[in-house]
């Protein structure tokens, strides 16, 4: 499990803790301040790629709804972590899906990606990577992007039937100090 | 091999299935235990399936007989005295038990209920059951412990300490 992880959280926390940030003096909750909209591909100003409509909810001292404008990155910049940042994904059984092993996934990269900000695909057969494709229609941090992630091998297991040969055990007894 | 019943339930029967199948080195992390049932054979008390946990490095289970121990050979010539307190139920005294036998039971291993109330007599001493849980996987049976009460305070006893007397009454001479 990768120790050190500046990409950790989820991407729509990250982007209300970054609106906050920039705007300490406004601190708005999610569901009670307001609602926001789908993130968006945008392009225009100072390096900023994306956006997102924040609506106030009725009933709270907002009125108008307001845009924010902020940078999503892609998810390629786990290939530019020092060493020791990312780890192999443990060796699963074929197939398997990306949706189905997100979590080992997230663990291993130190990201916290979502089903919905990931493009599922099945695996089966071993590759020397596998490509984590980003849904950008669905990702508050991510943008359109793909990274490739290696797994560990696969070792044999053993049977526990086999490993346990002794299965009739010489205890428990109870012996009075 | 003497069992250090100190230890957690499946580090227990871990350590049990280790000791009896040199080589291996399974830790609790790395199998799953079904409930454990009645075994009437092979002269063990008790038949639980051990389950490899996905991604361990082992796979399928096997199923194991061992002895659970009866709660009822636990206290030996030990005092099964335990003070109350303000305890209402087991599990308000099971860390003095656990501390007086050498003992991890936990709420899995034992049947938890109410502790008897006292009359208010002095030295008054109760019985209460404590039962294993049928699905523990180290303990089987039930042992009688005691409560005791504590000391009646005396300044509580003595509601009245004003009392009446003593006088000195003065015999009188039987008439000649």
């Amino acid at each position: 499990m990768a120790t050190i992880k500046p990409y950790a959280g989820n991407s729509l926390v990250r982007l209300i803790e970054m609106v906050n940030h920039d705007n300490p003096d406004k601190v708005i909750v999610l569901g009670v301040d307001f609602s926001i909209g789908p993130p968006l591909v945008f392009s225009g100003t100072n390096d900023r790629n994306s956006k997102a409509l924040l609506s106030p909810l009725p009933g709270t001292r907002w009125k108008a709804p307001q845009d924010v404008f902020y940078k999503r990155l892609s998810i390629d910049v786990l290939s530019r972590l020092p060493d020791g940042f990312i780890e192999d994904v443990p060796a699963q059984p074929l197939p398997f899906s990306i949706h189905g092993i997100l979590p080992k996934i997230n663990a291993a990269l130190g990201i916290d990606l979502t089903k919905e900000e990931v493009v599922d695909a099945t695996f089966t057969a071993l590759q020397e990577t596998y490509p984590l494709v980003i849904n950008e229609t669905g990702s508050y941090a991510w943008r359109d992007s793909a990274y490739r992630f290696k797994m560990a091998e696969l070792v044999d297991e053993i049977d526990l039937a086999i490993a346990i040969a002794q299965p009739v055990l010489n205890g428990l007894e109870y012996v009075q100090p | 091999m003497a069992t250090d019943f100190t230890k957690g339930d499946t580090q227990i029967i871990v350590d049990l299935i280790n000791e009896r199948n040199p080589g291996l080195s399974l830790t609790p992390a790395l199998v799953t235990f079904g409930l454990p049932t009645l075994n009437a054979t092979d002269a063990r008390n008790t038949k639980v399936t051990v389950t490899a946990v996905p991604g361990s490095g082992y796979k399928n289970f096997k199923d194991l007989l061992y002895n659970r121990v009866d709660l009822a050979v636990i206290p030996g010539a030990r005092s099964i005295e335990f003070p109350k307190g303000d305890a209402l139920k087991i599990a308000d005294i099971i860390d003095e038990i656990n501390a007086r036998f050498g003992l991890n039971l936990t709420s899995n291993d034992f049947v938890d209920a109410d502790l008897p109330n006292f009359t208010g007599a002095p030295n008054e001493k109760l019985d209460f059951q404590l039962s294993a849980n049928a699905d523990s996987l180290v303990y089987i049976g039930s042992v009688t412990l005691k409560i005791i009460a504590e000391d009646l305070d005396l300044a509580v006893v003595i509601a009245n300490p004003i009392l009446d007397g003593l006088v000195y009454v003065q015999p009188v001479e039987p008439a000649p």
